[in-house]
């Protein structure tokens, strides 16, 4: 038997069954682009500009309706707070009215009677704009009163912020309209669903949709059917396509070609991955609870690695080691306390041994005549029984609680023995020595 | 209305020797009552039993101091004449004018006597005594007299001051005062005293707008009191002062301008968004309570009034909002129009009523806010009357508060006469467009509220052209079927 070493162990886990959610892109044509065509209807309006916006207004946007004073300008924002910068910008050398509609969910303009619904909040420098002509853009123009009379908390009257003034109409509610109707959640079915590439949004993939994607053309949700989509609280009865788009789909690992960029649900939605076919972790040294199990250490764990179709995972079992806070048993000098004062005893009783038979033979010698013989019979006789007596009294000298062991070396700290042995044919005396111990006890290499 | 004019007159102390009558109480007095010619006179003291000859020396009498003049009694009103020569100081004013009076004497004071003999040439001087003024009471005792003679030429000027003379109108009367001394006079036409300005249909002054426009006051009570110096030809230069003149527009455009400055001052008052509607309603209720306005036939005119504000004004936006955030247009074409033009002097079933496709509607219903003054409810009444009167109900709010007991009244009479079952409601529970729906099937959407059409005594007018859209009920409005139901439910 030789001496006890680390053993290098290896396993490998194929992960190709697992399925995860990914994206993958669908293309990256953009429809976003700047204001400046509805900047230049804005300079050229005759009537009448009105805009909503959940967001502050884009400042361009805002120069041109300072441009164009000719027109009457009305605003409708969702949180005054929110759009101080573009509340701001009007006062009595620039009128606009300007209130405050919480429940407001889009974006639009109407330029005298043409509009844009724009898909993106208006502080957006750059947007998708959907054109309405006269024949559609009444149905924006309805919302846009209908917000405004009915649905604003506050208004901005050439200075002043303060409640909204009693409207001159009876409150009227919403109709149904051709091309754009005010819903009041996007809860129903679609046949796609659009969200920003901003995991914030995460959890609305969770609805039942039968094609989820995200664009970076987008910052709001956008829901599509055949000949409608939803954005916001409108559903809008127009086709509506998404260009730049990443399409959520499901797979099994090894059904996802390892070519392919994806980018998986569950991580940060700005880096793209591909998937591996295999890769190996090395783990960390495994010290065995035993020396007798070592052999079949495995690591407490298999750390996983995702997006990847197997791994080899590696690792090194050591065998135990006392700790480094173990001192050598205390037993050593327990012992060897013990037999110093055992071979003290000894070499005393030898000693009185011989002073005992020198007296025993004085004793024999002694002779009767001397008148003093008597006293010194009596004498010798005395200190011969007390060295007798002296020598077969049992010694009073304690035992340590324990042998030493055969093998190897006895460490201890407050709570554990450890006995470190080198070789395997030590492990059988250690074990026997074990046995006898009462105390926590640990072999150790 | 008060107007108060003065000037000053000169007083000038004359004295001259003369012949004056001074008029006293007498047993003639009660002699001649009753009695105005020598004939009558001669015929009673026959009755009397009188001698002729002491009838021919009554005769002779009353001849010589003026009281029988060619036959008549004439001079006997003041008193009997007492005729007295001597010399006198006369105090008179002098004024050159068309005034009351050329030269009104203002008092005579007897300074001594002369005989008669001593005097050379003692005539008569017409001119002078017409110039003296022959007739006048002293204001000091009231009592009267008359210069009769002066001795030619005789007559001196002593001294000259000033009084003040005021021409008084109140009440439509003219009086003139001369130190608190109230008499009466001939009118002067107002027309003359404001200067051609006057309207006679309206006893009002018209005025420029410019004028006033400064002046809230006035414009708003339609009268002004002011104080100027004026000409009245052939009277001569006044300081008046002028209280409670009633004032009309003189122009059309002075009316507008008028009536857009009132219409200003309500929509200011309200505070608050008003839409074309109400602002209608606005305007023909001032015109209701302005008939000085109303006689220019004003047009409403959404553009020229939205421009008495400027677009830094917040009433501008007050307006115009209503306007470019209107949000009843449905963009539905209706299945017809009935356009009635605007146009006097109508006879309501032939020129509106039988330009409606129907016959003898049973059941009739009016939607509209805007029916809560008298002159609506005048108009209802001519409408049901052309109609056949249906069965009416009116949807509509309260009765406008500031109408007057009367005009309430009036309204609730009209109500019990026509059996109109009136629905009333907050005006915000109202919808927003009017309607005129005939047996629950005709739905008629209209541009015009009831004060288009104007009663006059027996005139019926047409204010502006106003259209009547029939429509299917399916395209009407959620809010209108919710009242609706409401009627055919009870």
């Amino acid at each position: 038997m030789g001496k006890i070493v680390e053993i290098n162990k290896s396993k490998t886990i194929s992960y190709k069954d697992d399925i995860i959610e990914y994206f993958e892109e669908v293309d990256s044509i953009s429809k976003k682009e700047d204001y400046q065509n509805i900047i230049d209807k804005i300079k050229n309006a005759k009537s009448t500009v009105r805009v909503a916006s959940t967001s502050y207004i884009d400042e361009k946007i805002l120069d041109a309706i300072h441009e164009n004073l000719e027109i009457n300008a009305y605003m409708i924002l969702k949180d005054f707070t929110k759009a101080d910068k573009t509340v701001k910008r009007f006062d009595e050398r620039r009128v606009a009215i300007i209130r405050e509609v919480d429940e407001l969910a889009n974006n639009f303009i109407l330029i005298d009677n043409i509009a844009y619904l724009f898909i993106n909040p208006l502080d957006e420098e750059k947007n998708i704009p959907l054109y309405f002509d006269e024949s559609k853009a009444s149905d924006l123009e309805f919302v846009f009163n209908y917000y405004f009379w009915n649905r604003a908390s506050k208004e901005k009257l050439i200075n002043e912020i303060s409640k909204v003034i009693e409207s001159p109409f009876p409150p009227f509610g919403l109709r149904k309209q051709k091309c754009i109707n005010v819903i009041k959640s996007s809860d129903e079915e679609y046949v796609s669903l659009y969200i920003p590439r901003d995991k914030k949004f995460n959890n609305i993939l969770d609805k039942k949709t039968s094609s989820k994607y995200f664009s970076d053309d987008l910052s709001v949700p956008l829901y599509l059917n055949e000949n409608n989509f939803t954005v916001g609280l409108f559903e809008i009865n127009e086709t509506f396509v998404i260009t730049n788009s990443w399409k959520l789909k499901k797979n099994k690992l090894e059904d996802i070609d390892s070519n392919l960029e994806i980018i998986p649900r569950k991580e940060s939605w700005l880096n793209s991955i591909k998937i591996e076919e295999s890769r190996e972790i090395s783990l960390n040294e495994i010290t065995s609870p035993s020396i007798e199990s070592m052999e079949n250490q495995e690591p407490y764990e298999y750390p996983r690695e995702d997006y990847v179709n197997e791994i080899i995972y590696t690792w090194t079992v050591v065998p135990p080691h006392k700790p480094k806070n173990a001192k050598k048993s205390s037993l050593y000098n327990e012992h060897k306390v013990y037999e110093d004062k055992k071979k003290k005893w000894e070499e005393e009783n030898e000693e009185r041994k011989e002073s005992l038979n020198e007296k025993k033979k004085v004793l024999s010698g002694l002779n009767k005549s001397d008148k003093k013989y008597e006293e010194k019979l009596s004498k010798l006789k005395s200190e011969i029984k007390k060295l007798e007596e002296k020598i077969n009294q049992k010694e009073n000298i304690s035992k340590p609680k324990y042998e030493l062991p055969k093998v190897g070396v006895l460490y201890e700290t407050n709570e554990t023995y450890f006995l470190e042995i080198k070789t395997l044919n030590e492990l059988k005396e250690a074990k026997e020595y074990l046995k006898h111990f009462k105390e926590n006890f640990k072999i150790t290499v | 209305m008060k107007i108060e004019l003065s000037k000053s007159i000169t007083v000038k102390t004359l004295e001259f020797v003369g012949e004056v009558n001074f008029f006293e109480e007498s047993p003639y007095i009660k002699l001649l009552e009753g009695i105005s010619t020598q004939d009558e006179l001669e015929k009673q003291l026959i009755e009397k039993e009188l001698s002729p000859s002491a009838i021919k020396n009554i005769i002779q009498k009353l001849e010589s101091i003026g009281v029988l003049l060619n036959r008549d009694i004439v001079n006997v009103q003041d008193g009997f004449p007492e005729r007295e020569y001597g010399k006198y100081g006369l105090e008179m004013f002098e004024n050159y004018t068309s005034l009351p009076f050329k030269f009104k004497n203002k008092e005579i004071k007897r300074e001594s006597y002369i005989s008669k003999n001593r005097v050379d040439s003692i005539k008569k001087d017409e001119y002078l005594i017409e110039k003296i003024y022959k007739k006048s009471k002293n204001f000091s005792d009231n009592k009267s007299f008359k210069v009769i003679k002066l001795e030619a030429d005789k007559y001196i000027e002593l001294t000259q001051k000033n009084a003040n003379i005021k021409l008084h109108f109140k009440e439509n009367m003219w009086q003139y005062s001369i130190e608190k001394k109230l008499f009466p006079m001939d009118k002067i036409e107002l027309d003359n005293v404001f200067d051609g300005n006057w309207d006679n249909s309206f006893n009002a002054l018209k005025i420029d707008f410019h004028r006033i426009s400064e002046q809230e006051k006035f414009l708003i009570s339609f009268e002004m009191s002011y104080s100027d110096n004026i000409t009245i030809d052939g009277y001569g230069t006044f300081n008046g002062k002028f209280q409670n003149i009633p004032i009309i527009p003189k122009t059309k455009h002075d009316a507008q301008q008028w009536l857009l400055y009132l219409l200003k001052k309500e929509i200011e008052k309200k505070e608050r968004y008003i839409s074309t509607d109400e602002l209608h309603y606005l305007w023909s209720n001032l015109l209701d309570a302005k008939p000085r306005l109303d006689t220019f036939d004003l047009e409403f005119d959404f553009e020229t009034i939205l421009h008495k504000f400027g677009k830094d004004s917040k009433y501008y936006w007050l307006l115009q909002s209503g306007i470019d955030l209107y949000p009843f247009n449905t963009g539905l074409t209706p299945k017809a129009r009935v356009i009635i033009e605007a146009r006097e002097n109508i006879n309501l079933e032939n020129d509106f009523v039988s330009k409606f496709n129907m016959h003898n509607p049973k059941d009739f219903i009016i939607v509209d806010r805007w029916i809560n003054r008298l002159a609506h409810f005048k108009a209802l009444e001519q409408i049901l009357k052309a109609l056949g009167s249906p069965k009416i109900t009116l949807v509509t709010q309260a009765l406008d508060k500031n109408i007057s007991d009367d005009d309430a009244y009036a309204i609730q009479n009209i109500i019990a006469t026509n059996g109109i079952k009136k629905i009333e409601k907050k005006k915000k529970e109202i919808v927003h467009s009017r309607y005129w729906i005939f047996d629950n099937q005709e739905f008629y959407k209209t541009n015009n509220s009831l004060d288009v059409i104007k009663v006059d005594k027996h005139n019926i007018a047409i204010k502006e052209q106003t259209t009547f859209d029939l429509y299917n009920n399916k395209d009407l409005e959620a809010e209108l079927m919710n009242v609706l139901g409401e009627i055919n439910n009870g």
